[in-house]
């Protein structure tokens, strides 16, 4: 089946009443979780994951999709309104849009933002599309030794450019790594870890980890930051037309951000806020108006969060054609293609197309319902702001135990919770980075199966995993990426040469 | 809010430490585990690499403690906000235990009850009328329409 075959007949998937349905439920929770504090995209998506485990495998990743690009969109509104992102990825969001909306633009840029999110992830869409099989295709020719790079490799990088120093990294993902050997390994079925507690036995659970790291974590911070809560000013409709300038200074910007998310996304570590720093770089480096980025230019929102949105919807690329997560999303709704019985990878395209094309197609439906439903309903999002912490905050955590419990019907995974949201709460406050303990607890099992067969055929010799061309090019690569710092630095103390960050460090 | 704070050096070095006893403890656990050969490896070989890595991630912590200037510091909340913090870690715990004995509508309640209580000034009647509103809310959608299975006390609350 070719691109454009197998899209129409993922359009025939996703246009059906139950697909449509997901996809809409998933836009609306997805912008609902972006708009609320306390709960970002990862924490969000992990609390629907049981709901989705009751839907057929496509619908449940339909819903999963639409939740991710509907938080990128949800959390430029608070970025935009109060100066808060709803996730990280709108941090960059909040210099010119709040500035803006002290301008009384504030319904303009929330109009331009949701034709931005439309344009990077449509088009962003289309990449997928013509990407995704290609790079299935290559996937193809992969054995353990190439997918034991790929996972062990993209799991160190992931680490390494998720932010800060090499502990802040590295320290979370060996953590992550560690909590993937707890339970009974798949092999020979040998307990690991698992101090005799029954529960623990399919070891542990991912929804309590990210429901804890994300969620609860996230709650503790509000609860000690209780008096910040700021109230947005109500925004109207007829405030939300652009005037024709602010429309034609956003074209360039659209294209420019689609093109860097999209590239962005394809790459392990947290693809839509590099994205959307990276598009302000350029924008303020490009733009026409460039004096203006910083003082409330409409550039500096519109590159951004076309930028994020696009790195969200490719970011799809290699968990669907390799089976590869390369971010805590994606390594959720891996997690969520496992426990339906399909296995995502190379093969996924052949076995199950509908998965496959119908989650593609879903992305261009979900995106249109973003942009229809979002502009009429900005009302309904910003009163959503105005709703107390001490009204929402319980009924969050109330959501966030029966998610828990109800995966396994465990109370240990629901001890866990507060556990997890401890560490998470302590690894915060040191500056380290959340993600990789959750990817690695997804690519841990990975990584040991791929080690462990690639051993198993070579019948022991190890040299398979850096004589294969493909695995050394793959190595090659992770090690040019994690010595690109020092050698920076090297060049930069040698001959005075400058860098600059993508994040700067008071962002990360 | 209200904030200390306690030295970088002192915290990283402090966790590293742990997290190194975590991973010597872990690679103990793991030597108790089937090796196996190379050719067929067994359950025990992936923790052990899983604890070097581990071992390394503790020292590049504790290292990166030592090289921290000693003015750098980590803020943590005190005063107020730290004693709300704990009172949410207390209910919440409370709140956990309670749930096997009480089921969930009972538990949810007084839990949502007192968790409006230490983030608001409202009274407790509407502290308890908010939370008979939430838990009756989420119930409803959840439990009755969705049939997500929590633990019950009598009469199937």
């Amino acid at each position: 089946m070719d691109a454009i075959n197998g899209f129409l007949y993922g359009l025939d998937v996703a246009l059906t009443f139950n697909n449509l349905l997901a996809a809409l439920a998933g836009a609306l929770a997805g912008t609902l979780i972006g708009v609320l504090p306390g709960l970002g995209p990862t924490a969000g998506i992990a609390m629907i994951l049981p709901l989705s485990y009751s839907l057929d495998p496509t619908s449940g990743l339909i819903m999963m999709a639409g939740m991710f690009y509907g938080a990128m969109y949800g959390g430029s509104t608070t970025a935009i309104l109060v100066n808060m992102p709803g996730e990280s990825a709108s941090v960059i969001t909040c210099i010119d849009g709040y500035k803006l909306t002290k301008k009384g633009r504030a319904g303009a840029v929330l109009t331009i933002v949701a034709a931005g999110s439309f344009v990077g992830g449509v088009l962003s869409v289309v990449g997928v599309m013509l990407f995704a099989p290609a790079l299935a295709q290559l996937g193809l020719l992969f054995g353990p030794a190439e997918f034991f790079a790929l996972t062990a490799g993209g799991l160190l990088l992931f680490s390494r450019i998720s932010g800060g120093t090499l502990a802040a990294g590295i320290f979370p993902m060996a953590i992550g790594l560690m909590l993937s050997t707890v339970g009974q390994e798949l092999v020979t079925g040998q307990d690991r870890f698992t101090f005799g507690i029954s529960d623990l036995t399919l070891g542990v659970e991912l929804v309590a980890l990210v429901v804890g790291l994300y969620g609860i974590t996230e709650i503790m911070s509000v609860v000690t930051n209780l008096q910040t809560q700021v109230k947005p000013l109500p925004v109207r409709l007829r405030e939300m037309f652009p005037t024709r300038e602010e429309w034609k200074r956003s074209v360039a910007p659209y294209g420019r951000g689609t093109a860097l998310g999209f590239i962005f996304g394809l790459l392990p570590g947290p693809s839509s806020t590099m994205a959307s720093f990276a598009s302000y770089r350029l924008e303020k480096g490009v733009s026409k108006h460039k004096e203006e980025l910083g003082e409330g230019a409409i550039e500096g929102v519109a590159g951004p969060e076309t930028a994020n949105n696009a790195a969200a919807t490719s970011s799809m690329v290699p968990l669907l054609a390799l089976g590869i997560p390369f971010g805590s999303v994606t390594a959720l709704m891996l997690a969520a293609m496992m426990v339906h019985g399909v296995q995502p990878g190379p093969m996924m395209i052949t076995q199950h197309p509908e998965v496959f094309w119908g989650v593609i197609a879903s992305m261009l439906i979900g995106n249109a319902m973003l942009l229809i439903l979002n502009v009429p309903l900005i009302s309904l999002w910003v009163s959503l702001l105005r709703v107390p912490n001490h009204i929402f905050l319980p009924i969050i955590l109330m959501v966030a135990t029966i998610g828990c419990y109800s995966v396994r019907n465990s109370m240990v995974d629901v001890y866990m919770l507060l556990l997890v949201a401890f560490v998470g709460y302590c690894l915060t406050k040191l500056n380290f980075q959340l993600a990789p303990m959750v990817v690695g607890v997804v690519l841990g099992p990975l990584i040991e199966k791929h080690l462990r067969e690639g051993l198993f055929m070579s019948l022991g010799d190890i040299s398979v995993f850096y004589t294969s061309p493909l695995a050394i090019g793959i190595w090659a690569l992770v090690l040019l990426v994690l010595l690109l710092g020092p050698i920076q630095y090297l060049l930069s103390k040698a001959f005075g040469m400058k860098f600059k960050k993508i994040i700067p460090e008071s962002s990360e | 809010m209200t904030a200390s704070t306690i030295s970088k050096k002192k915290s990283y070095v402090s966790a590293g430490v742990f997290a190194l006893l975590l991973s010597a403890g872990y690679l103990r656990m793991s030597l108790d585990l089937p090796m196996g050969a190379l050719d067929e490896p067994g359950a025990g070989l992936f923790p052990i690499l899983v604890s070097a890595i581990m071992a390394f991630a503790s020292l590049a912590t504790i290292w990166e403690g030592i090289k921290a200037p000693s003015t750098d510091a980590i803020e943590i909340p005190s005063g107020s906000d730290r004693a709300r913090l704990i009172k949410l870690i207390l209910l919440l715990s409370a709140y956990f235990v309670a749930l096997p004995w009480f089921g969930y509508s009972l538990s949810s309640f007084f839990f949502s009850a007192a968790l409006i209580r230490l983030l608001s000034k409202s009274s407790w009647v509407q502290c308890a009328l908010y939370a008979a509103i939430m838990t009756a809310v989420v119930y409803g959608v959840f439990i009755y329409l969705l049939k997500v299975p929590m633990p019950s006390m009598a009469l199937g609350f």
